[in-house]
């Protein structure tokens, strides 16, 4: 005998009822009458969920509901009757053990679907994508960083067109492919300051790389531009813009799934999430580009040291200019733009120079802060450098990969 | 006065939400629908009056086909809005046109989907009403608040020229004119929605004046300013304790710097944070404000079948308190504490509601002809939380 409410169709008057389970069929009784009977199957049971009143639907439409949800599940388990899927849900609702080790799970998959699974993603769809779509990211974003940024080079046009005309006939033809954009060299002064300029060099997904006048200024040798413009192509034929789009939107999506109730809650602590999130993948992606970099460079004869050696004098320089400039991450950048930039740690190299992993040197050579970097440290950089330095030395032309010590 | 009671309990809930995460991760997104489903169910099983507890009827196959519709929009518009900011545009006013009537088939499947005592809820507010409060009337204040302004503006240019009296003008004006505009919405999506709600066949009243919603709106927005103020104050003298005022000058030249694309130091770091969460707090009390004093008035004012009768007692202060010890909890845990947090401050806001029946509860009957075809549940089932605009 199951105590609980009966409910005609439709109607919010109720009275007491019982409801009672043998073999295969139910009798209900109301002040002690049999008002219905039948079998199970005619019965619409509801799916357990925690201890909520559960309901169940009669034949003609009138609800039985009652609070012992143990004794409505003792009977269908006598009767063979399966509660089907949501029945299994149950099963595991209930289960702390599992509960916890759903968080591990959880927690996992999370992990690694961010660390590997989204990277891998983006660069699939990054990459399957027409080339017409990566470059739609950089439409008119030249034009707005003319207005707000840059000034027109003051660089002489002759060693403008010099620089240019090496780019195209020495540079540009180490990379082979069909879908290979068509790259545009760009020279512009980005001032700062009393007087002063920002040495940079920036990649817009449609091909075009803005050089600063600071930068060139800087640059001791031909090695220098052309390694920082290899590393700039590699941005660019990666499609790294178009995967960091694709990184956040994913990211947006799991976020509004998982906690899509309390949206105001989840915004304020999500942004900060997302902000770590998406600084690894910057790390990662100049990783990438500098890969690229190195691997060209043996190829056209370019010193492999000369991309640490200019990184370094860059940030030299805006420390010299600007005290601290570099704290704590690289030169901000503007939407849209990969760059290569100046603030790249140099002062933590013996610290980290045994673990060139990108977190964990990241981690130990700054604490917290270096979570918020988006580029990897110097001292990774310079690891990397060094491998590539030993087969430059040795003539190759292609570097054999060998695990990241 | 009986309250709404939740006897639901962050533990049990806890194990249903992780289960729910851990199977939509395993379906790859697809078991989402029927996550919602239980956790709606969980919280409205556990809602009870008077003895009787509140359901949620909705099945996760009517909810996965907007979910399908819903998840292909938005990957339409990511996709769009980096590849050709124009058609994103497009595809943003073809959604705002639908938007009205996308709402309304909404609250007609929500609020069809939840029963007490046997009964369903429903609503029988017309498309057109959706329309002229979703769509005709924000738009329209808008265009006529710029009118105004443009009128004014020339007026005043021509009487004085641009003087500070001039400028001052125009400040009130604006000062006025967006808690007028935020009153004025709310006044419009709260009428709409409660008169057009229905618990079988009674029918849910509220008769709602502009005036007090204006005054919410406008004390809400003095106590926002005030306590903002206040912050600024108190962040200044703690910069000003703590560092001392050179350093506060350097701070403002790495402000300028940043624009120019130099790195800010990690002292500056500390003092955005700092700015940062005391805005948060800030926020957090004009919205635990504007929910409660709302409430207030809109249960106030509102009858079921003239014989029911609604009070809130929901308070600022404690709504404020919940909502900050939530977000700490959501903060350090990582957001594993969301079960807790969630159920916290659904338990306060029910439990918050007194009901006043008194000839019972017995007697209402379900409008027939609630259970669609097939076609129409398709149909029906956009399934978008509006709850927020009015309750």
């Amino acid at each position: 005998m199951i105590e609980g409410k009966i409910y005609l169709a439709g109607r919010s008057d109720s009275s007491p009822a019982k409801l009672c389970f043998q073999a295969d069929s139910f009798q209900l009784f109301v002040a002690n009458k049999l008002i219905v009977s039948g079998t199970i199957e005619q019965l619409r049971i509801a799916h357990r969920l925690g201890n909520i009143t559960r309901k169940i639907t009669l034949p003609e439409g009138d609800v039985f509901e009652t609070k012992d949800n143990d004794a409505i599940d003792a009977a269908l388990v006598n009767n063979n009757q399966s509660s089907g899927f949501m029945g299994f849900v149950h099963v595991l609702e209930r289960n702390m053990v599992l509960a916890i080790f759903s968080i591990f799970i959880t927690v996992g998959v999370v992990f690694a679907s961010f660390k590997w699974g989204l990277p891998a993603l983006s660069h699939t769809v990054a990459h399957a994508l027409p080339a017409s779509a990566n470059q739609a990211l950089s439409n008119n974003v030249l034009d707005f960083l003319d207005k707000h940024f840059f000034e027109a080079s003051k660089l002489d046009e002759e060693k403008q067109e010099k620089i240019r005309q090496h780019f195209f006939d020495a540079i540009v033809p180490l990379y082979q492919a069909e879908d290979a954009p068509e790259f545009k060299l760009h020279f512009r002064l980005w001032p700062l300051g009393e007087g002063g300029s920002i040495p940079n060099v920036l990649a817009l997904p449609a091909g075009d790389i803005v050089v600063t006048d600071r930068f060139i200024e800087l640059a001791q040798s031909q090695d220098e531009i052309d390694i920082v413009l290899l590393h700039e192509m590699g941005h660019i034929i990666e499609r790294h813009s178009l995967e960091q789009v694709i990184e956040g939107s994913a990211i947006a999506i799991v976020v509004s799934m998982a906690f899509g109730d309390v949206s105001w809650l989840a915004d304020m602590g999500v942004g900060v999430g997302a902000f770590f999130i998406s600084s690894f993948y910057s790390r990662s992606h100049e990783t990438e580009a500098d890969q690229f970099a190195y691997q060209h460079s043996l190829k056209a004869g370019i010193n492999p040291v000369s991309l640490g050696l200019i990184l370094n004098r860059m940030e030299q320089d805006m420390i010299n200019s600007h005290g601290n400039a570099c704290d704590n991450a690289g030169v901000k950048k503007p939407k849209e733009s990969s760059t290569s930039n100046a603030c790249d740690k140099t002062n933590n190299e013996d610290s980290n120079a045994d673990h060139s992993e990108l977190d964990q040197s990241d981690n130990n050579s700054e604490g917290l802060l270096g979570y918020f970097s988006t580029h990897p440290s110097s001292a990774q950089r310079t690891a990397m450098g060094k491998r590539y330095q030993v087969c430059f030395e040795q003539g190759l032309t292609i570097c054999p990969e060998t695990k990241q010590q | 006065m009986k309250s709404l009671e939740f006897n639901g309990n962050g533990t049990e809930y806890f194990k249903i939400w992780i289960i729910n995460i851990l199977l939509t991760i395993i379906t790859l997104g697809i078991y989402y629908p029927w996550a919602k489903v239980r956790s709606r169910r969980y919280f409205f099983g556990n809602t009870e009056l008077d003895n009787a507890n509140f359901e949620y009827h909705a099945t996760g196959k009517q909810l996965f086909f907007s979910f399908l519709i819903a998840m292909a929009l938005f990957v339409v518009y990511i996709i769009l809005s980096s590849i050709s900011p124009i058609l994103s545009v497009v595809l943003v006013v073809i959604l705002m046109l639908a938007a009205p009537w996308i709402i309304w088939r909404s609250i007609k499947f929500n609020l069809r989907m939840i029963s007490y005592r046997n009964v369903r809820f429903g609503f029988n507010g017309n498309v057109g009403g959706a329309y002229s409060t979703f769509l005709a009337y924000p738009v329209g204040m808008m265009v006529a608040f710029g009118i105004v302004i443009a009128i004014v503006m020339g007026v005043i240019g021509q009487v004085m020229g641009m003087t500070s009296i001039a400028g001052l003008i125009m400040g009130l004006m604006l000062l006025f004119a967006y808690p007028a505009f935020f009153a004025m919405i709310n006044k419009i999506s709260s009428n709409y929605l409660t008169n057009g709600s229905h618990f079988g066949q009674g029918q849910f009243v509220a008769d709602l004046e502009f005036k007090p919603f204006f005054m919410i709106a406008l004390k809400g927005m003095g106590l926002g300013l005030l306590l903002a103020f206040v912050a600024m104050i108190v962040i200044g003298l703690l910069a000003y304790l703590t560092i001392g005022l050179d350093q506060i000058t350097s701070l403002g030249e790495q402000m300028q710097g940043m624009e120019q694309g130099v790195q800010p130091s990690a002292l500056f770091f500390l003092l955005i944070f700092a700015v940062y969460a005391l805005f948060i707090l800030v926020g957090i009390y004009v919205l635990a404000y504007f929910k409660a004093r709302h409430r207030t008035y809109l249960f106030g004012k509102t009858t079921l079948d003239n014989s029911i009768n609604f009070e809130s007692t929901l308070r600022t202060n404690t709504l404020f308190g919940i909502m900050i010890t939530n977000l700490l909890m959501m903060v350090f845990t990582f957001g594993l504490a969301y079960p807790w947090a969630a159920v916290r401050v659904y338990r306060y806001l029910t439990e918050s509601i007194d009901v006043e029946a008194t000839e019972g509860f017995d007697g209402y009957m379900s409008k027939v002809g609630n259970e669609g075809a097939i076609g129409d549940e398709l149909a029906d089932a956009f399934d978008i939380d509006v709850g927020g605009i009015a309750f």
